[in-house]
């Protein structure tokens, strides 16, 4: 776009210049766009027009969200070189990110702001200065100022200087100025813990929460600056900032945590409440990442104490990345979890487990428990066995493939019931991709015989299902089998339509509905108004479930049954006694 | 209507099912019946005696001898029940012996009966066998398929009988025999119309015959197309109407309260004989087999499994204690073509305990089927242990599907409301559950094994969750007479607001109750002996078996 400076002025004079930027400039990449944007410099500089000033006039208020945005990009461009009192760029800077609302770039023009303050000092140094004096406007902009001046020493003497909003700016400008050595981290350490000694309300502590990772990321740990201490005072308040920032910084900044790091964070993070859901999801993400490393044990741990918090209510679903993390990550870790979990007959933890691995894979995961993580016991295999089948029961092949992972360490007093619970109620329930499955089973496996006497039995229960035939006495009426069919597909046509409700993708196309054929064709134009017919193949979708014969024969019992394997404990024998 | 007939004929498969209904139809063609030998055997040839008029209008006699389906060269002449040697034997040992004193020096007619047709094979045997041995004295007539249909539809069943609109009724119920409910819904009208119409005296015995002929030939056709369910239920309803149809007769006896009477037994055996094709040949055998006869129910719906188990266990129940009653009380001979008692009531333990959704019924009129069967186990004085077994695991899955609230019986018995029980929605479970007349009934039942614990949880269930519920039984009343076999109009005593608790209370109030009114007593079925009727009223009709018939029993009167 060509544009000259008299075409800018121009537009200035005729209320313009604002919709320019929306339109035209929006239009431009950032090489085209650098010799307007200079020559809009230029001309406020040069006096001909005053940006700022555009920010205050009525054109500015009526913009809308869409034009608002493509300004402010201009305007990040804009201000680092422009001349204007320091006031006046403050108040820009504050106009622009008060429009943008709690937009993610609406902070943008603060970074816009501090290259401004770096490429000319005396900005920042003004700003200090007033700050100082008390100015609010200036202490608003304090840590930008500081960070400007990069200069550690500044920033530090501002917050031991002060409290309050000033001390905060200063801790948030250390956290964005550069140490460049372990020396100078140290230092800031250790004036973080003179502060903290005095001053134990939220905001400061979550400033402090928000910088340590920053000043250590690329530098050290939280060992090597002698930081734990520092991290533990900051963190014992368990404030919701300030565990925010604790998983903010183990979100971003994961380097810096060490085992005892790790020990002191996770143990203020016990005491995060489900209601903070940013907090939640970053804490999550974060987790996902640190499963990854050594600390996969630790990270277990923490989900499963806030899992087992019946005050907050923590369900699986709120560490879905955690969870496909434990899943696909570790798989030794992920067996021992699984063990642990189901074997400690704690209900929100075989839930967890449970909903964990449904979510991952409908159609069943199988489980191949290495023999070093199952108990030894008999009375504990059974338990953990009946916890299986209490807990993936809709998920059959997942419930076998641990029940044949048991059997294969199986002692010989719990051989036999464990043969039995695969025969009922697993394959007296299910067949398809369960029959699939044990019949993969290999020769030379240790589970094989077990499973071929299960095998045996279902097949003798099949043959005797067969055996009566057609006994048309039994059949229900066409009547009622018309019926329940009706009934049948208002339910899928029911959860169908909830489905379409909750789908993304569903709202963002067009639906067309095909009442005949088996493809269909219509006509798509181009850009320049030329047609083609465009031809789609219909395809079909399906899904299907297998549901438990005896859902039907005997639904009261086998809902007995399961339930009282997912609830039954172990009985601790000295109570017994 | 004929060819209707003439196929129910050819399908009879035993010999005595066609003297089932011949000496009826020799009835009602004016006959008269001189002897019907014992079931399962000829005297001397002869399966039935009658003297009766020819076509010449001279009073004869006629000595039947019947053959089941054609007469073939084997059934002509090999082995011992071959027809042509019971000719010899009527002509050489039962007319010179035994035909009635009275009767002696009448012509005679030999009747050679079967369901079919004559092998051409053997066409000219059969002539040249009947043209050697007639004399003016004794001549042969051949009552062929074709002849009796006819003698029947253009008798017993023709049209000035049976007009058309109940024809169209009754060719219906057999045409959709594989469509039990349509098919029972036109039988039910058939019925009820020819009772109607036998309320006059002088047709009261005719109908009676026509419900049963029509309840014979519906089974023959049911049985040809494997499903007897209508022909079993047609067979129950009929022995109704046929109770309603003779009970006016009872006080003052006389030759059609006789006839009546016998129309009723047939029909009761009859019944044995439907009983023994479907429980006998299609339910017990596979009694045995895990889930098989839940499987068998063909339906992807728990609700059907339910039902029809717990219909066959009521159907083999009041099998049983139509067998009981019959051999017991009457020291009849029933026709055992089923297990004895004992046996039965173990093979229906074996059905319970491998088709476990007969341990809890999914509505509450099912607890009828319950009581039957209870009914049977007390007969049978067998199997305490598994009953007890049965009624404690009953009780527990009541207790928990009613505490979470998931398949707990229900008082509604419409197929749409079973199908979506239970709703969710507010008031629903109240709704659901505002009356029970298991609870009380399997109270009982366990107060009177010993099984105290049981119930008392029972009682803490019903205080916990049931308390709007009213508990209930049922027994007959004064009304009841009019109302109850044919269900013509609400009858009865609800027995309400029982007890739920551990002890002889819960007896002794609903016995206290039942003695408030003496209607059940004064049925004319429980004051002529024939109480199997009421209990098949109430297992047809679907009302509760009224306590007064367990409560006699030691069992429930030997505690303190």
């Amino acid at each position: 776009m060509a544009i000259s400076r008299e075409q800018i002025i121009q537009l200035y004079k005729s209320n313009k210049l604002l919709r320019a930027f929306s339109i035209r400039f929006e239009r431009l990449n950032s090489t085209e766009m650098a010799g307007p944007i200079t020559l809009c410099i230029e001309a406020h500089n040069s006096g001909d027009i005053n940006l700022l000033s555009l920010l205050e006039s009525p054109e500015f208020d009526e913009i809308s969200s869409r034009d608002f945005f493509a300004i402010q990009q201009v305007y990040i461009k804009l201000i680092p070189d422009l001349n204007a009192p320091v006031d006046d760029m403050m108040h820009c800077v504050d106009v622009l990110v008060a429009k943008a609302g709690d937009d993610l770039a609406g902070n943008l023009p603060f970074t816009a702001f501090t290259t401004w303050c770096a490429n000319d000092l005396q900005r920042a140094y003004h700003i200090v200065a007033e700050a100082v004096d008390g100015n609010n406007l200036a202490t608003d902009h304090l840590s930008f100022a500081l960070e400007a001046l990069d200069d550690v020493t500044e920033a530090r003497r501002i917050m031991l200087a002060f409290n309050g909003n000033r001390r905060l700016a200063a801790i948030t400008a250390l956290g964005r100025i550069s140490h460049n050595d372990l020396t100078t981290v140290k230092e800031t350490i250790e004036q973080f813990t003179s502060v903290v000694s005095d001053d134990q309300d939220e905001p400061t502590l979550s400033a402090l929460m928000g910088v340590l990772p920053k000043i250590l990321d690329g530098i050290g740990t939280f060992e090597d600056a002698g930081a734990t201490e520092l991290l533990y005072a900051v963190t014992r308040s368990h404030a919701d900032g300030v565990l925010h920032w604790v998983a903010a910084g183990l979100f971003s900044h994961s380097a810096v945590f060490t085992k005892q790091a790790l020990k002191i964070a996770f143990d203020a993070l016990r005491k995060l409440k489900r209601s903070n859901k940013g907090t939640v999801d970053y804490l999550d993400t974060a987790l996902s990442q640190l499963m990854h490393g050594n600390a996969c044990s630790e990270v277990t741990e923490l989900v499963k104490d806030l899992l087992l918090n019946s005050d907050q209510g923590f369900k699986i679903s709120d560490f879905d990345s955690f969870g496909g993390a434990l899943v696909s990550t570790n798989q030794a870790h992920f067996h021992k979890t699984l063990v642990a979990w189901l074997g400690s007959g704690n209900q929100q933890l075989c839930k967890a487990i449970s909903e964990l691995l449904q979510s991952i894979e409908d159609g069943g995961v199988i489980i191949d428990i290495p023999a070093e993580f199952l108990p030894e016991e008999p009375a504990l295999q059974f338990f953990l066995a009946r916890k299986a089948i209490g807990f993936f029961f809709i998920s059959p092949v997942t419930a076998a493939s641990i029940l044949v992972s048991i059997l294969r360490v199986a002692h010989k007093d719990s051989r036999s019931d464990l043969e039995d619970l695969l025969f009922d109620p697993m394959q007296i329930n299910y067949g398809g991709d369960l029959s699939t499955y044990l019949k993969s089973i290999a020769q030379d496996d240790l589970a094989f015989d077990s499973v071929q006497r299960s095998i045996e039995r279902r097949e003798a229960y099949i043959n005797g299902l067969d055996q009566a035939g057609v006994i048309k006495e039994l059949h229900p009426s066409q009547m009622q089998r018309d019926r329940a069919r009706r009934k049948s597909n208002d339910e899928v046509r029911r959860s169908f339509k909830d489905a379409q409700k909750k789908s993304v993708f569903l709202n963002l196309v067009k639906r067309s509905v095909l009442l005949h054929g088996r493809k269909s064709v219509s006509m798509v134009y181009g850009p320049g108004g030329e047609s083609r017919p465009m031809e789609i193949q219909m395809q079909s979708h399906g899904v299907s479930a297998e549901f438990p014969r005896l859902s039907v024969i005997d639904p009261i019992g086998i809902n007995y049954k399961i339930r009282s394997f997912r609830v039954e404990q172990l009985i601790d024998e000295a109570d017994h006694s | 209507m004929k060819l209707i007939i003439r196929e129910y004929l050819a399908s009879l498969r035993e010999r005595d099912e066609l003297d089932a209904i011949l000496p009826d139809l020799l009835s009602e063609m004016g006959f008269t019946i001189i002897s019907k030998p014992a079931r399962g055997t000829k005297q001397h040839g002869v399966d039935i005696a009658a003297v009766g008029y020819n076509e010449a209008g001279e009073k004869c006699v006629y000595l039947f001898s019947v053959k089941k389906g054609d007469l073939t060269r084997q059934d002509w002449n090999v082995g011992n029940q071959a027809l042509r040697p019971s000719l010899d034997e009527i002509q050489d040992v039962y007319i010179p012996s035994s035909i009635p004193v009275e009767y002696v020096g009448l012509k005679i007619i030999i009747c050679l009966c079967f369901g079919g047709y004559v092998k051409e094979t053997i066409r000219a045997d059969v002539s040249g066998y009947q043209k050697k041995r007639t004399t003016d004295d004794l001549s042969f007539e051949e009552w062929n398929g074709d002849k009796i249909a006819g003698l029947i539809s253009e008798g017993i069943l023709r049209e000035e009988m049976l007009p058309k609109d109940l024809r169209s009724h009754f060719q219906k119920s057999v045409a959709l025999v594989d469509e039990p409910d349509i098919s029972y819904k036109h039988f039910s009208s058939l019925v009820t119309q020819l009772r109607q119409i036998g309320g006059e005296e002088s047709k009261r015995v005719r109908s009676a015959r026509q419900i049963y002929i029509c309840v014979w030939i519906l089974f023959v056709w049911a049985r040809d197309a494997e499903n007897v369910d209508s022909a079993y239920r047609a067979c129950e309803l009929a022995i109704l109407n046929v109770w309603e149809l003779v009970k006016p007769l009872i006080e003052n006896g006389g030759s059609d309260n006789e006839e009546i009477t016998k129309v009723l037994f047939q029909l009761v055996q009859l019944y044995q004989v439907i009983g023994a094709e479907l429980i006998g040949k299609r339910i017990l055998p596979y009694s045995n087999k895990r889930h098989s006869l839940s499987v068998a129910t063909h339906s992807h719906s728990r609700i059907d499994v339910n039902l029809k188990l717990f219909d066959m266990l009521g159907r083999l129940a009041m099998m049983g204690l139509i067998h009981h009653w019959l051999n017991e009380h009457l020291e009849i001979n029933s026709p055992t073509h089923i297990q004895g008692l004992t046996s039965l009531v173990g093979s229906a333990f074996d059905i319970i305990e491998n088709n476990p959704a007969l341990y809890l019924p999914c509505h509450d009129a099912q607890a009828t089927s319950i009581a039957l069967f209870l009914l049977l186990c007390l007969a049978s004085g067998a199997h305490q242990e598994r009953c007890e077994k049965w009624l404690v695991q009953t009780s527990a899955r009541l207790n928990y599907s009613v505490l979470t609230q998931v398949d707990y019986p229900t008082i509604s018995i419409e197929y749409e409301d079973l199908l979506i029980h239970p709703r969710r929605d507010e008031g629903y479970f109240k709704e659901a559950t505002a009356g029970s007349t298991l609870i009380p009934l399997l109270a009982c039942w366990l107060n009177a094994l010993g099984h105290f614990d049981v119930v008392a949880s029972m009682e803490k269930m019903v205080g916990e969750k049931l308390d709007h519920t009213t508990m209930q039984l049922w027994t007959a009343d004064a009304s009841s007479e009019v109302h109850m076999y044919v269900n013509s109009d609400e009858h009865g005593l609800g027995l309400c607001d029982l007890p739920i608790k551990p002890g002889t209370t819960l007896a002794a109030v609903i016995s206290e109750l039942c003695g408030t009114d003496k209607g059940f007593e004064s049925l004319s079925a429980n004051k002529t002996g024939f109480w199997p009727i009421i209990l098949m009223a109430c297992r047809h009709w679907e009302l509760p078996v009224p306590p007064n018939f367990w409560l006699e029993f030691s069992l429930f009167t030997n505690k303190d």
